[in-house]
């Protein structure tokens, strides 16, 4: 038998039917009366798997209602993606999912829209009837708010801390926890360099983004963007920020070394000594333990240096919460579902045998600290749960992200100014490009939400 | 009198079948090529907030891309890196062509495929590998630097935004010349020898016979090379997205299509993504058509 077209593309067609048939003869993944997407493997894991023997939260709340749930993992950008293209298109119902964790830093575009058209069901009357509203810190709602209305459960605080090598500074013969003010740690920081030689920096801090610029304008109580889009870049607190970091990571009195590239390289950093300090929010001490399992009794946690003594000695680093789509088949039964893998009792104890991560429900926090001999029997449980309680609070807009950019690269130029000029004029300098990228940022946000040339 | 018998119409055959065979191409052309781009225009006039809403604002999204000064730095960045990695590329593609294709060098074919392997890596792996080579301070560049200093050196390659769209040209180099090379092998193949030959006889050495018989038979795959890299150079974005995990210190390193990406996925604006993304259109474009053009105005262009 001949085929006109040739041997090759028979072989073609012969290829392209038998992979079709092998995608249709696989079994689909079982379908469930409810979708949780999640971009977490700790929270899916926490979600799934079964502890000491007892049934997971799924499990749980599958055998009290008789709906099956199943959860998603999938990457953040997927998430984000995935959700904008469900709101695009107005799709309700079947394929919507009933539940969706968010990250932080992605949740400003979706609120960009006015409060009624979201795509996000807002939870303000199941928080009420519940009482959640009053149990959830009022700081960690605020990122997830938009007139009033709540968008999204948050899981987390996400108090940060400073993890030290104890055994490299005493090697130097500083303490580092002695320092109550950012510019006394930074001159312990130098007399503990000058100790050591070259080769290692007392500290990560990246000079090129404004990550931690941020965490020190949150402890000195500004947001860059504060609620209802009032940018804060070209406030004066915020120059005398910058301009004080940009010493902190260039020129003579540099302390801090370049975060390295990659998830969980800051850990081999600190455990090679290449730097001796890392900022350390709850969720990185899971990675901590796991990748650079040499350094236990060799690390102490300290709370972070202020400006002033009024500043608390912390700041906030991530976060995410449970947000139900508009589109979801019955926002009842999504928010039953988000109180029973995130927020009740058995929920929060799931979570706090996989993690030190604290609950946004302070109500949750333990009231006794275990050693940790992680941390040379240091109880960091119970340094987070103080510092917890002062987190400030943190906006989210749907510019934030813009203005964080703005913030990264004004870091950029001036720790590159620090290093070619030195200190003359540093801060006048920081100031002027701070009200620059104001201005852009405030004439974008204006171009965004309609306010110009219509 | 008569009267003519009406003339009976025969029904008119259409000819289903070639319609029948188009169909499902037409279809799914239409579905997932045409419908999108005919959306995306239509997004270009309008505001969209939070992806839901679509307000028509007619020129309002261009207009805003002139005052934009992100969309400049991203533009400056993107026509900089371009006209820098066409001048490194195409010289430095030819000259290792022409040492591949002298008969004294063995292995020649091995070769040729070790400069090709750089191509078939991809960005993402490219981009990978030179965070290593690049990084402070214990990348290879700086190793092999320091070795000749006799000092410590630590250029911040990735952290220093005069340096950063640098590091992005490095790994595009280091893809892009071996793609150049094989290309520039094959066309050096269909030079005849026998002006070689006759220039030889004439009395022009090497250079001179490379500048005035290789280099002009040579001159459609130039033409075509050009091309090529200014339309990736213009449509740089994973490279540069890879290395830094963003935009790069002071986003020195913003590209067009980055830019894009960033309004449209992560800030969800996506009536203004769609105006940058129909620019975009017209800056690739203009180079594409300037070359084409060029290259048909001269006799032995790439297209005749």
């Amino acid at each position: 038998m001949t085929f006109p077209p040739g041997r090759l593309i028979a072989v073609l067609l012969a290829v392209a039917v038998g992979a079709g048939a092998v995608v249709l003869s696989r079994p689909g993944s079982p379908r469930a009366d409810m979708t949780v997407w999640t971009f977490s493997a700790e929270q899916a894991r926490i979600f799934r798997d079964r502890i000491d023997g007892r049934p997971s939260l799924v499990e749980r709340f599958e055998d009290r209602t008789g709906l099956s749930v199943r959860v998603e993992l999938l990457s953040a950008r997927a998430i984000d993606t995935r959700l904008i293209s469900l709101i695009l298109s107005g799709r309700r119902g079947a394929g919507v999912p009933d539940l969706v964790e968010l990250e932080i830093g992605s949740v400003g575009k979706f609120l960009r829209a006015a409060p009624d058209r979201i795509g996000l069901t807002p939870l303000n009357p199941w928080l009420r009837e519940t009482g959640w509203d009053a149990r959830l810190s009022g700081a960690r709602l605020a990122a997830w708010s938009k007139d009033g209305g709540v968008f999204a459960a948050p899981l987390d605080v996400h108090p940060v801390a400073l993890a030290y090598r104890k055994d490299l500074f005493d090697a130097a013969g500083v303490d580092p926890s002695a320092a109550k003010t950012w510019a006394d740690f930074q001159r312990l920081c130098l007399i503990a360099q000058s100790r050591w030689g070259s080769g290692r920096h007392a500290i990560q801090m990246p000079r090129s983004s404004g990550d931690v610029v941020y965490m020190m304008l949150l402890q000195r109580g500004v947001n860059i963007l504060e609620v209802g889009n009032v940018v804060r870049l070209d406030d004066p607190i915020v120059a005398e920020t910058v301009a004080f970091y940009a010493g902190l990571v260039a020129g003579p009195d540099r302390i801090a070394a370049q975060p390295p590239a990659g998830e969980t390289r800051w850990a081999a950093e600190l455990e090679d000594g290449t730097c001796a300090a890392v900022f350390m929010p709850d969720w990185r001490i899971a990675m901590l333990k796991t990748n650079a399992p040499a350094l236990s009794g060799k690390v102490r946690l300290m709370p972070l240096p202020r400006f002033e003594p009024s500043d608390p000695p912390t700041a906030t680093w991530g976060g995410s919460a449970m947000a139900i789509p508009r589109g979801a088949a019955d926002g009842g039964r999504s928010w039953r579902l988000l109180e029973a893998l995130c927020l009740d009792e058995s929920a929060v104890a799931a979570r706090r045998g996989a993690s030190a991560v604290l609950s946004a429900d302070p109500s949750t926090w333990p009231k006794i600290g275990r050693p940790d001999a992680f941390f040379g029997g240091q109880s960091i449980e119970w340094l987070y749960v103080e510092l917890a309680g002062q987190v400030p609070r943190r906006v989210v807009t749907p510019y934030t992200t813009l203005a964080m950019q703005a913030l990264g690269a004004v870091v950029a130029k001036s720790a590159d100014r620090v290093d070619r000029v030195g200190d003359g004029g540093r801060q006048s300098a920081v100031a002027a490009w701070l009200e620059e990228a104001a201005a852009d940022v405030r004439r974008y946000i204006a171009f965004g939400s309609g306010e110009e040339a219509r | 009198m008569m009267s003519t018998p009406p003339r009976r119409r025969r029904p008119r055959r259409i000819a289903a079948a070639p319609y029948l065979f188009l169909s499902p191409f037409l279809v799914i052309f239409g579905l997932f090529l045409a419908y999108p781009l005919l959306r995306s225009i239509w997004m270009g006039f309008h505001r969209m907030i939070g992806g839901a809403d679509a307000t028509f604002v007619g020129l309002d999204n261009y207009r805003f891309l002139l005052r934009d000064r992100m969309f400049w730095l991203a533009l400056a960045n993107t026509v900089g890196f371009t006209v820098a990695f066409v001048a490194l590329q195409i010289p430095a593609s030819i000259a290792l062509a022409v040492l591949l294709d002298r008969r004294r060098i063995r292995g020649r074919g091995l070769l040729r495929f070790a400069f090709f392997s750089t191509y078939l890596v991809g960005p993402v792996f490219a981009a990978v590998i030179f965070s290593g080579i690049l990084g402070a301070p214990r990348g290879c560049i700086n190793g092999i630097a320091s070795r000749f200093a006799g000092h410590a050196v630590t250029l911040p390659w990735l952290t220093d935004p005069r340096l950063a769209m640098a590091s992005v040209l490095l790994a595009a180099l280091w893809i892009g010349i071996g793609f150049g090379v094989v290309y520039f092998a094959a066309a050096l193949r269909g030079v005849d020898p026998a002006q070689h030959d006759a220039a030889a006889v004439d009395g022009a050495g090497p250079w001179r016979r490379f500048w005035h018989v290789t280099l002009p038979a040579l001159r459609p795959a130039v033409a075509f090379m050009a091309m090529v890299g200014a339309v990736a150079g213009l449509q740089l974005f994973e490279l540069p997205y890879v290395l830094f995990s963003g935009a790069g210190p002071g986003n020195a390193a913003m590209t067009l299509v980055m830019y894009l990406f960033v309004t449209g996925f992560q800030a969800g604006d996506f009536g203004y993504a769609s105006a940058i993304g129909w620019t975009l259109v017209g800056v690739v474009a203009l180079p594409a058509l300037a070359i084409g053009v060029i290259a048909r105005a001269r006799r032995g262009g790439w297209a005749s």
